[in-house]
């Protein structure tokens, strides 16, 4: 038996995936995108802070770990503990991070125990991974929730730490293999929010043959700043500010046009 | 809406509450004429309830497709001096309170001092039941450890069946007239009561008949002066049809309104039931005539609509009559607990959901009214449809409609012994609780305080409150060697106190079948006829006498903190703990900071805090069910605390859970204010490891915002969310669809948010109208909010 580095489970989890699902967020990730909204998962070690924890108007400094180490026995039992919810809602356990896939021995054991227990299964990856990765976990996993974020190259490596070139090539191999893919865009003001971004994206969908996939667009919200400030990391949405740019609304409109099923929210 | 629907309800919202001397003259008037009368009590109440019938004012409002007001206008409302009288000062704080006012005009508190506070002084209902109560229910009772619902409304809790739709009050004369001709006078030693229990029954009959009879005279008097044509033919149909029901069986849908709305003002002027009265599985007893109106012409969907929005605007027209007293703030609302039952199976069990459904759920979501309220029954055999359309209302955020288990509600009225088509028949009424409707009476008693009884477990059978010796001494938990040891130290209190509350109810109960016959509701309900033998004292076909547990998640917290603390992992000692809760936490933050952060609760799906939930039920469950009454009745459990968790939680002191000195305790058995972390599925997984399915009734209130329901798929999750918590065998659920924000911007500028209807704990109300502490509890509650 195997463990695996969690930072949180979510039950009743309703945006990641088919049906009432739990979500399982794996700590660590190759990626370092500016936007990120959990910044808690991106070590993949346990990370301890302080912070001021409220107590009616008190305020009282508290310790706190994010993250902990959790064998696989253990996560299956609290997983478990929502079967009935998934089976009348057609639901089931999505893998989210971090990156899922940085942690494949454990992911792929979960995988694989979540099948045999006959629950609906998902992961949530940005697709940096290597191509063995994916084919490893591919015959245990229902649905993949897949990210992409920026179609230029060079913006990808500033904004995200890496290039995407591994990621797009992962992304049409798993078309290449029928795989149930799912893509999401998150429409981040200041950094893939332009009109040279969409028409690129839209280019890309339509060469690679997307269109019978479903897209999500993730609009951005700033509600990771107080994490950010717990971890004492910086932030660096805050120096972009509010720049102009096109809406998810625009975004939708324009994906719309070339036929793709498009939704705000996840 | 229509012109003349808009109108109505306007005029509705409009009206203001206020209190008509009416009622009370007229009772005085007969008591001081006929009160030495030789006639038996139960003939005596009759011939008052006639009286009244004859002599109180007709009101017709213009435009109203379904008759008939209670006082002398809308929202006119009476008093019942013979059960318990308002001093001239209940009176003022009535006039002059910021929540729940109503309005006294000089000339109804002249009619009080001068002739009813005079004649009634010392002759109360109310005051005969204190007289007759024991210094130990006394003391209890003033501690804060239950409440009793008769001290100041008559037993109601029960729902119309189908009697009506099938009988007129001519053929219910007939049925009377042949149980006397059955009586056995020379056998049966109880005949002669029943003779005069029958003799009364007929006499409020005929009362109904008579009130119906001078709507129509004034109907027709009106049509006479009316000068328009179209107004006049509709003001001579309605008083045809005033002239048709109640007297005969309805022949269509409108009758069948009219004659519902008739023998509703009856019940509610007889007496002041507690939850008013109510039509209960409505659109099963309309399809019928829908159905004919529709193939026969005589009836359109548009126009059957606006009959029932002219039957909605009639409850609204009803609050609550007004209570004196501390009761005021155990439970203070305009609501009457009127909740109209949708969906469930019929009779034979197949699935009820039909177009009358559809049709009410509409009205519901466009009428947007207090009361009456709503809810729609969910069985295994309705379709998700059904549902999704009940869920698209309870997101527009008005608090209703509340949802229901009725494979859940029948199995539980089958343990209690109910016949499968009476259980079938039945559904929810009041808050949650479980009935058969038109052959059940199901007596809620009081409210149980369960933290109050942990609180005076922790201190050797002392109120801490009150200083008073109110328990038996079970020991200090100081010395206590085991957890288990502090439970049966609860157990042997709660044992106690359930002892006092229920020898009190039976000394109330038999007050009330002696002195309070109810001969006019007691025609409704089956088997009173049939047996001779009033509503109030055992007449129904099944009776049934409720004692609700108020305060489990806070008791489980409580017990969890101590034997997670104290005896598991001794981070702290019971005397510290004590210590601290006796402070009320006051410079013990940190202990208290763990106590609510790092301590298990319940509501996460935790075993081990749901464990003493489990065993709470369990221990309140034996203490209770299955003990007999006066009248027949059986004692059963529910668990639900309409807004009495505030009124418990202001007599009990700070707890172990953390909770602070005076604070709310928790509501039905939802998890303490926003202590559930782990989202509804854990707290139903939580909520349904005792048994629903051995009460009578549990309340889950789940507060959710607005973008919960931000698409078709969102909904679609919802609805298979409240499909597994009915799996489980939960009772009922409640969504609260507001932001918390929403609710603090209404806080601040109550004046925008007028409109404002938030599920409290089993029906809704005004947010305005609540009072602060549980506007901020509201606020407090967890806002789930998925992702």
């Amino acid at each position: 038996m195997s463990s695996v580095t969690i930072f949180d489970i979510k039950r009743f989890a309703i945006h990641d995936g088919p049906g009432i699902r739990t979500t399982v967020f794996l700590k660590g990730c190759p990626m370092d995108c500016w936007w990120c909204h959990n910044p808690e998962s991106r070590k993949s070690e346990p990370e301890k802070v302080t912070y001021n924890r409220m107590l009616g108007d008190l305020k009282l400094e508290t310790k706190q770990v994010y993250g902990k180490k959790m064998d696989t026995d253990t996560l299956m039992e609290e997983i478990l503990k929502d079967k009935l919810f998934f089976e009348e809602s057609g639901g089931g356990v999505t893998f989210s991070g971090g990156e899922p896939l940085y942690q494949i021995e454990g992911l792929s054991e979960l995988l694989n125990r979540c099948k045999k227990q006959g629950l609906h299964t998902t992961i949530d990856t940005c697709g940096y991974a290597p191509w063995a990765s994916l084919e490893m976990v591919l015959p245990f996993t229902d649905l993949i929730l897949y990210d992409l974020k920026l179609m230029d190259s060079r913006s990808h490596k500033k904004f995200t730490g890496v290039k995407n070139d591994l990621i797009i090539h992962n992304l049409k191999k798993l078309m290449a293999q029928n795989a149930r893919v799912e893509l999401r865009i998150p429409v981040v003001p200041g950094i893939n929010n332009s009109a040279e971004e969409l028409t690129r994206f839209k280019a890309f969908l339509q060469e690679n043959s997307m269109i019978p996939h479903k897209l999500h667009l993730l609009p951005y919200h700033s509600i990771a700043d107080n994490k950010y400030e717990k971890l004492r990391a910086k932030n660096r949405m805050k120096d972009i500010g509010q720049k102009e740019g096109l809406t998810v609304h625009d975004f939708k409109c324009a994906l719309a046009t070339i036929g793709i099923d498009v939704e705000t929210g996840g | 809406m229509t012109e003349r629907i808009k109108k109505l309800r306007n005029q509705s919202l409009n009206a203001i509450n206020k209190i008509s001397a009416e009622r009370a003259l007229l009772i005085t008037e007969f008591y001081k004429s006929h009160g030495n009368l030789e006639v038996s009590i139960p003939v005596q109440r009759a011939l008052s309830f006639k009286y009244i019938m004859e002599n109180k004012s007709i009101c017709i409002n213009d435009g109203e497709w379904i008759v008939g007001e209670r006082g002398p206008a809308p929202k006119a409302t009476p008093t019942y001096p013979e059960i318990c009288l308002h001093t001239t000062k209940d009176l003022d704080i009535l006039n002059s309170r910021e929540k729940v006012s109503f309005k006294v005009d000089r000339e109804t508190r002249k009619a009080y001092e001068e002739v009813i506070i005079p004649f009634w002084t010392g002759k109360t209902h109310r005051e005969r039941i204190f007289r007759n109560m024991e210094q130990e229910w006394i003391n209890c009772y003033d501690a804060g450890i239950f409440t009793e619902f008769q001290e100041q409304r008559a037993p109601g809790h029960t729902v119309l069946g189908k009697k009506i739709y099938k009988k007129g009050m001519l053929d219910i004369l007939q049925d009377i007239g042949s149980t006397i001709g059955k009586l056995d006078f020379f056998n049966d030693p109880k005949a002669l009561d029943q003779l005069e229990e029958l003799r009364a029954m007929e006499i409020t009959a005929k009362a109904i008949l008579r009130l119906a009879e001078r709507h129509a005279d004034k109907l027709d008097q009106l049509a006479a002066e009316e000068k328009e044509e179209e107004k006049r033919e509709e003001l001579e149909a309605l008083a045809k049809i005033c002239r048709n029901v109640p007297a005969k069986k309805p022949q269509n849908f409108h009758e069948a309104l009219q004659y519902y709305w008739f023998v509703h003002l009856g019940v509610i002027t007889e007496m002041n039931p507690w939850d008013s009265f109510n039509p209960g599985r409505l659109d099963q007893h309309l399809l019928p005539f829908y159905r004919q109106g529709i193939a026969d012409g005589s009836l359109t969907a548009d126009r059957a609509q606006e009959l029932l929005q002219s039957f909605w605007v009639k409850f609204n027209n009803h609050p609550s009559p007004p209570k004196v007293g501390v009761t005021a703030e155990e439970s203070n609302t305009y609501t009457d607990f009127c909740l109209i039952n949708l969906g469930g199976l019929t009779e034979e069990g197949t699935d009820a959901v039909n177009e009358v459904t559809y049709l009410m759920l509409d009205v519901i979501e466009e009428m947007r009214l207090l009361q009456p309220s709503s809810m729609v029954q969910v069985s295994k055999k309705n379709p998700d449809r059904f549902v999704e359309r009940t869920v698209k209302i309870i997101k527009t955020g008005f608090g209703q409609p509340s949802v229901f288990n009725t494979d859940a509600i029948v199995q539980e009225l089958l343990r209690q012994g109910k016949d499968i088509v009476d259980a079938r028949n039945g559904g929810a009424s009041g808050c949650v609780e479980s009935g058969a409707f038109g052959t059940e009476a199901y007596i809620l008693t009081g409210y149980f305080n369960l933290v109050k009884v942990l609180e005076i477990a922790l201190n050797n059978g002392v109120d801490p409150k009150t200083e008073k010796t109110v328990g038996p001494e079970t020991g200090d938990p100081n010395d206590f060697e085991s957890f288990d040891h502090l439970l049966e130290a609860f157990k042997t209190q709660l044992n106690h106190f359930i002892d006092i509350k229920i020898r009190g109810n039976n000394v109330i109960e038999r007050m009330f079948s002696k002195y309070m016959p109810v001969p006019f509701l007691s025609i409704l309900i089956d088997d009173c006829i049939d047996r001779g033998t009033d509503y109030n004292a055992g007449g129904a076909r099944y009776n049934t006498s409720y004692i609700q547990g108020v305060g489990l998640g806070s008791i489980t917290d409580m017990l969890t903190s101590i034997r997670y603390h104290v005896f598991d992992e001794k981070t702290f000692s019971w005397a510290e703990l004590k210590h601290a809760t006796d402070a009320n936490f006051a410079g013990f933050n940190r202990m208290r900071a763990q106590l609510v952060y790092d301590t298990p609760k319940y509501g996460n799906d935790d075993d081990y805090a749901d464990a003493q939930a489990t065993w709470v039920f369990e221990a309140f469950y034996n203490a209770v069910n299955g003990r007999p009454s006066p009248r027949g009745a059986t004692y059963r459990i529910n668990m639900l605390p309409t807004t009495c968790h505030v009124y418990f939680g202001k007599v009990t002191g700070a707890t172990p859970d953390g909770r602070l000195d005076g604070e709310p305790l928790s509501e039905g058995i939802s998890p303490f204010q926003g202590m559930d972390k782990q989202g509804p599925t854990a707290v139903m997984l939580s909520a349904t490891k005792f048994d629903h399915l051995r009460t009578g009734g549990t309340l889950l209130n789940q507060k959710i915002t607005p973008d919960f329901f931000d698409s078709e798929h969102a909904i679609q999750k919802v609805v298979k969310l409240i499909r597994s918590y009915f799996r489980l065998d939960g009772h009922h659920i409640q969504f609260n669809v507001v932001s918390a924000e929403t609710l603090r911007d209404a806080q601040k500028h109550p004046e925008k948010y007028q409109d404002l209807i938030v599920r409290v704990v089993g029906y809704s109300d005004y947010f305005n109208d609540l009072g602060v502490d549980l506007q901020n509890e509201i606020i407090r509650r967890t806002a789930h909010n998925g992702c």
